[in-house]
């Protein structure tokens, strides 16, 4: 007689409840089916089993069973459905809720010495009048909305044109904030967007001793980085390069974040961008898609479908992982807030990609001329004429912003959970809505997402980040796993 | 039963089977590639997808993913139906005390 009892006797004879679910069949019919819940959790099942899981036949001592009850896709019968648990989950994923708006993003100055094709604001020339630079005084009263908002954690993004030009604006905005935010004790985070071309010692100094961050766009090769970035000169590449040098002397070599906006010039050189990053020492790239925004809507380097761009990305992807197996650790910077997403209980905190959407409850945008809108891409509309997402003034009250008829379009498009094609969707909890997005590309704050690019790039990243996390080898599945860590990968395979 | 009419399909669904829902969910997530007309008459729900220029697939393989489709959509229609109440719940419990920090208990 054997020792052990049968795993059949531990089967409760009771049956089950399902949970909540959601599930994407993805575009490789080899995959099992994907199942996704509300609390961020997910597995697989082959088909068989899904549908014996979904018409409640699955039984007890299933090697899966265990599994879907830990995840939250089923309850037992003779158990109480683990609300609270649950709630703590959905709690922590949604923490930014509890937050108002984290970011706070200041356009210092409309003026800049590029003219980028695909230049998604509206610019004027370096030398043109200072009357394109925020004032002191509606700097004074951004500070105030900064500092009344509920964040206790606020990033504060200088943004312009090119904010360098007008550098005693970020001066007076850092001390103004760190004067009045002595008696209010909020953590504040400073990034600066510049094309590292108007660093002085004195510059760098002043970002060494309020530990401001730097933010740049970098394009790659030579070649592709100066057609997209053109300057009279001829020399952007040199220059941002030169930039890049000089900050990482004054700064450390980690004091430059970079992201490169992909052309139609760019798609044939995946392999060639990320190799530039990796020349330059630099251990993270985002590879950011043109959006439909000021000049970038008319640039014929737009011209590319979303199936063009996703071709460009797996194989950015697949070389990325390959340059980190080689030894050297460089994250892409959105598949790795899509991954921290899907692996870790939290929000990825992207302001882009949140429900209810970040625009207005996670973001403000001050700019230059008083005007306080809900996101960057708002901004970047009204700069086309179109300011239906323009909260109001920095002289009204943060309330009045707040309760302004462009953040009742937002909300009303901005939580996916209600919106059709996203209801449903098995990404759901790991995505999120952009109203102002869906109302630039397809005129309404909801959209139509069968006809949307913005969901038929989020549906091709996550199917090509789950594809990689089911049927990926181990060493691909730890590079991956290193983006969210931030931590070296290190390779299984030993010589 | 189903047939190719006019450069498109025409697909007659059970009603004894198939909610309206479920077959209107069922289109909406062809509406990128196709033009969709949805009819009810006595045999059931009438179902025509019409291909935009170029982009469709093969017409038996388009009826064949429709009605596939509709499975699915009629499954997420149960589930749904069965498990609506839960994550109502779910969400109320969540966040009934908007201003109490995360990570804490939401009684």
């Amino acid at each position: 007689m054997s020792r052990f009892r049968s795993p059949d006797e531990y089967a409760s004879a009771d049956g089950y409840r399902l949970l909540p679910f959601r599930f994407r069949r993805l575009p490789d019919p080899s995959l099992p089916v994907l199942l996704t819940n509300d609390v961020g959790e997910h597995l697989w099942m082959e088909d068989p089993q899904f549908h014996d899981y979904a018409g409640k036949r699955l039984p007890a001592n299933h090697p899966q069973f265990a599994d879907l009850e830990s995840r939250h896709f089923l309850s037992r019968d003779d158990q109480p459905i683990p609300l609270e648990s649950m709630a703590l989950q959905l709690r922590s994923r949604k923490a930014f809720l509890f937050e108002g708006p984290a970011l706070h993003i200041f356009v210092a100055t409309l003026r800049c010495n590029h003219s980028c094709q695909y230049c998604q604001v509206s610019r004027r020339v370096e030398g043109e009048s200072p009357r394109f630079d925020m004032s002191f005084e509606t700097v004074t009263r951004a500070v105030g909305h900064v500092l009344a908002s509920p964040a206790k954690q606020v990033t504060v993004e200088f943004q312009g044109g090119e904010p360098l030009l007008a550098f005693e604006v970020i001066r007076f905005a850092v001390e103004e904030l760190e004067r009045r935010n002595a008696s209010i004790g909020k953590t504040l985070r400073y990034v600066i967007t510049t094309v590292l071309q108007h660093l002085t010692p004195e510059r760098l100094e002043f970002i060494r001793q309020h530990r401001i961050e730097l933010s740049t766009s970098f394009d790659g090769p030579a070649g592709v980085h100066n057609a997209n970035r053109p300057l009279p000169s001829r020399d952007s590449y040199q220059r941002t390069v030169a930039g890049l040098d000089q900050a990482r002397e004054a700064l450390g070599p980690h004091a430059v974040a970079a992201l490169t906006t992909i052309t139609k010039k760019s798609l044939s050189s995946p392999e060639a961008i990320i190799d530039s990053y990796r020349e330059l020492g630099l251990h993270s790239v985002f590879l950011r898609p043109l959006s439909p925004y000021g000049f970038a809507a008319k640039s014929p380097q737009r011209d590319y479908s979303v199936a063009e761009f996703m071709a460009f990305y797996r194989k950015a992807i697949a070389h990325l992982i390959q340059v980190n197996l080689d030894g050297y650790a460089m994250d892409e910077a959105y598949a790795a807030l899509l991954l921290r997403s899907i692996l870790t209980p939290f929000s990825h905190g992207h302001v882009d990609l949140r429900s209810p959407a970040g625009a207005g409850l996670g973001t403000l945008v001050y700019n230059y001329d008083g005007k306080v809108y809900a996101s960057d891409e708002a901004r970047m509309l009204a700069a086309m004429g179109e300011e239906t997402f323009c909260l109001g003034h920095v002289e009204n009250s943060y309330a009045e912003l707040m309760r302004s008829d462009a953040m009742q379009l937002i909300a009303a498009g901005g939580i996916a959970e209600s919106i059709p094609g996203c209801s449903d969707c098995a990404y759901l909890p790991f995505c999120g809505s952009d109203p102002v997005d869906s109302y630039r590309r397809q005129g309404d704050v909801i959209g139509h997402r069968p006809t949307s690019d913005f969901c038929e790039r989020q549906m091709g990243m996550f199917d090509l980040l789950f594809g990689y996390l089911h049927r990926g080898t181990e060493d691909q599945k730890r590079v991956l796993l290193s983006w969210v860590t931030r931590r070296r990968p290190v390779p299984l395979a030993v010589d | 039963m189903s047939r190719v009419n006019d450069g498109g399909v025409e697909i007659v669904i059970d009603c004894q089977l198939f909610s309206i829902d479920a077959v209107q969910r069922a289109a909406f997530r062809f509406s990128d590639s196709c033009e969709v007309d949805i009819e009810r008459n006595e045999q059931g729900f009438l179902v025509r997808l019409r291909p935009r220029d170029g982009i469709a697939p093969e017409m038996d393989r388009l009826k064949e993913r429709y009605r596939s489709t509709l499975l699915d959509e009629q499954l997420r229609e149960k589930v749904l139906a069965e498990t609506r109440h839960i994550r109502d719940t779910l969400y109320t419990v969540a966040f009934a005390r908007a201003n109490a920090p995360p990570g804490t208990s939401a009684e």
